[in-house]
């Protein structure tokens, strides 16, 4: 996980240099919609989010007129997968700041903990030798390490499948 | 075990009515029609979407050329053989894109080599976890069937590789040990 942190930090830098994310370009407009809901949650009124500075962005300038025009500038209206993980990327900002990393670092403990309930799983069902071997392999998989960087939604659905089967078979 | 008697017995005293008055009163058939309905209808939008969001350009294409099966569903004419032939070309998608070299690759190595033995997996462990492989086998076929383009059906599938990767693993360590 220490090693994931390391490289989600330069990975961050990366995005700030490059401007894009380029492993799943949708992270700006998660980013910019979790902004967007953390102005709401400190209060900040429809006229007071055209004036922030990273929603005034050249990207971001064009979500934010996407979600005035949607939601009006209040609330996400429904509460689809994508909304509520808007709300938790709002949450996060809410917390620490502006701070794509802590989501990033939300993502990989999303993953990281997924495998472990997956392990647990296994260890019952499957015995110590298949759990050892999918918990070393599902730990480096390809696309656990590098979508866990992005701010892709698809974790928090990795996590809810990991925790139901857990509950069942764990 | 009484309380079990007792617990089975209500069960059938009641259920059996009951499952009488849904099959003569036509409330199942009304049940089974609307559901049969809903299902086959977002079974089209899915494939409507499949057929018409397919990417060739760079590094998103599918495996198999759509001149199998799309012409089919763009035409309505709808056939068993279309049918399978989408769903197996979905499902084989689903587990072996991407096909070309990238960061990917060493993980559908991996699951090519694990493929026979997540079928010996899947049948061995069966009655001990029906719902694991029931659960792979329906979001799979969802997925696989909704995403047409590769990168983001390597983004969607993750839940159930990981469910794969374990299953198939089970089935690898079993036939070892067997030996």
């Amino acid at each position: 996980m220490l090693a994931r942190i390391i490289f989600a930090s330069i990975y961050d830098v990366f995005v700030y240099i490059h401007g894009e994310d380029v492993i799943v370009p949708d992270s700006r407009l998660y980013s910019a919609r979790g902004r967007y809901v953390e102005l709401l949650m400190r209060g900040f009124g429809k006229e007071d989010l055209a004036r922030d500075p990273i929603l005034a962005e050249p990207g971001n300038s064009k979500i934010l007129a996407g979600i005035m025009g949607f939601e009006l500038g209040g609330w996400p209206r429904f509460w689809t997968e994508s909304n509520v993980f808007v709300v938790i990327v709002g949450a996060i900002y809410f917390v620490f700041g502006y701070f794509p990393l802590a989501v990033r670092i939300f993502n990989i403990a999303l993953s990281v903990i997924s495998v472990y309930l997956l392990f647990r799983v296994a260890t019952k069902q499957f015995g110590e030798l298949a759990a050892n071997m999918f918990l070393v392999i599902a730990l480096f998989l390809p696309t656990q390490v590098f979508y866990s960087l992005t701010l892709s939604r698809d974790f928090m659905r990795v996590f809810i499948v990991a925790l139901i089967v857990w509950v069942i078979y764990g | 075990m009484y309380h079990r008697k007792i617990f089975i017995w209500s069960v059938l005293v009641i259920g059996i009515p009951l499952a009488g008055y849904a099959v003569s009163s036509g409330i199942l058939g009304d049940l089974s029609v609307r559901a049969g309905g809903i299902i086959v209808s977002e079974f089209r939008s899915l494939v409507d979407y499949h057929c018409f969001h397919l990417q060739r350009e760079g590094r998103h294409y599918f495996l198999l050329p759509d001149a199998g099966y799309t012409p089919a569903f763009v035409s309505g004419n709808w056939s068993a053989g279309s049918v399978i032939s989408i769903i197996g070309n979905a499902f084989l998608n689903f587990i072996f894109q991407p096909v070309f070299l990238c960061v990917f690759t060493p993980q559908v190595v991996l699951n090519i080599i694990l493929f026979p033995f997540f079928i010996y997996g899947a049948y061995k462990y069966f009655n001990k976890v029906p719902v694991l492989i029931v659960l792979f086998l329906s979001m799979g076929l969802y997925i696989s069937i909704y995403g047409s383009i590769v990168e983001a059906l390597i983004r969607h599938r993750m839940p159930c590789e990981l469910i794969y990767i374990m299953i198939g693993l089970a089935g690898f360590a079993r036939s070892i040990t067997e030996n």
